[in-house]
């Protein structure tokens, strides 16, 4: 998921993506922020949580944290199979669950439409306890 | 399979295009082979089903289908046929060519419905998961899946492919049709590229004999002359590849 602040500028950041792409022999949209409409999935505070992957000439790259990147799959994984495989090999911690509880719960209460998070709470108890 | 034939089919779809983003195999593959293999890892591996799918509905036009039609009555179990029979289906659903259905409608279905994917397996919770989330082809396969969307992100462009795979520059002018099958089951399936007969070869088509004639026929328009006499029995007609 790519967020570009202020959106307007994900514009250059495709231009070089579409110049890369040309060079390197990759899909015109190798790089795309298709999935920013997600954006609002991101758990309360991710952007502080962001972990540094290094710096190259001007482009500093910063990574989502490893809890974020859990929640943001455990929301996909119901659709998404492979997501569902991500979480089981990344195997998520005791506190790294209960911070996916939390998360569920959070996204509930705040939810304009009542959207619920059943399966993926099903799911969660599922990767907590094991067979049912 | 094992953690090698894994990933050596990793491997080859980096080389036919798909960015898994690990080396690439050392020679192109044999695209029809590799589905089948693709077929029987898919349950353990969502991603490759997903890639798979979308490099299939961009590229079907590389597959030899009647080919791919023999190769699955021949060497794909009953267990992973609907797999395969799913792949190409939501290939085609996401705009793949149509006549994919000519392997397709070998593939059957499961009387016992199941999750496609191991994942699914592992609880109650999940394969109920997999049976309220599966999307209507999966389920006419006897399976539990959920949709696919094709991504052309993870895709290498058409002129790549080509460059890093010539011989898929045939099967793409010829549409995947049955004279890409002539030529790749002579030149992969039958040991010195040569038959008795053109009744053998029908044999070995997955098409009528009218159609592997005419396909015959045409690649003669192509210059490509299949079709010789034999030098035991002029009434016989041997059929035999062209000297590389």
């Amino acid at each position: 998921m790519i967020v570009t602040d202020p959106a307007e500028r994900f514009a250059e950041v495709a231009e070089a993506a579409a110049r890369t792409a040309r060079e390197l022999d990759l899909a015109p949209t190798w790089l795309n922020n298709d999935s920013r409409m997600f954006s609002w999935l991101l758990p309360i505070g991710w952007s502080e949580r962001l972990e540094r992957v290094g710096t190259f000439g001007p482009l500093r790259v910063e990574a989502i944290s490893r809890r974020d990147l859990l929640a943001l799959k455990l929301i996909a994984a119901v659709k998404r199979t492979q997501d569902l495989k991500d979480i089981e090999t990344l195997g998520p911690s005791a506190d790294e669950i209960a911070f996916l509880h939390r998360y569920l719960d959070q996204m509930e209460l705040e939810s304009l439409d009542r959207a619920s998070f059943d399966r993926q709470r099903a799911l969660l108890d599922d990767l907590e306890n094991g067979d049912d | 399979m094992t953690e090698r034939a894994l990933d050596e089919t990793y491997a080859a779809w980096t080389r036919a295009g798909i960015l898994f983003g690990q080396p690439a195999s050392l020679t192109s593959p044999d695209l029809d082979l590799l589905l089948l293999d693709t077929a029987r890892l898919c349950p353990g591996e969502p991603r490759l089903f997903t890639h798979a799918v979308s490099w299939l509905a961009r590229y079907s036009r590389f597959v030899s289908r009647h080919r791919l039609k023999r190769l699955i009555e021949r060497c794909l179990t009953h267990e992973d046929r609907p797999t395969l029979g799913l792949l190409l289906d939501l290939a085609i659903q996401n705009g793949a060519a149509r006549e994919l259905s000519i392997p397709a409608g070998v593939c059957g279905h499961h009387g016992d419905p199941r999750p496609l994917f191991d994942v699914h397996r592992r609880s109650g919770i999940r394969q109920n998961l997999a049976r309220n989330t599966a999307c209507p082809a999966a389920v006419a396969r006897g399976l539990w899946a959920p949709d696919v969307e094709a991504r052309r992100d993870v895709l290498r462009p058409p002129a790549w492919i080509i460059r890093h795979n010539p011989g898929f520059r045939d099967r793409a002018i010829r549409k995947g049709d049955l004279r890409c099958t002539i030529l790749e089951t002579l030149r992969r399936d039958v040991p010195g590229g040569e038959l008795g007969s053109e009744k053998a070869l029908v044999a070995l088509c997955a098409a009528n004999r009218p159609a592997v004639s005419r396909a015959l026929d045409d690649l003669e328009l192509e210059g490509i002359q299949l079709r010789h006499p034999d030098p035991d029995d002029r009434r016989r007609t041997r059929i035999r590849l062209p000297a590389a």
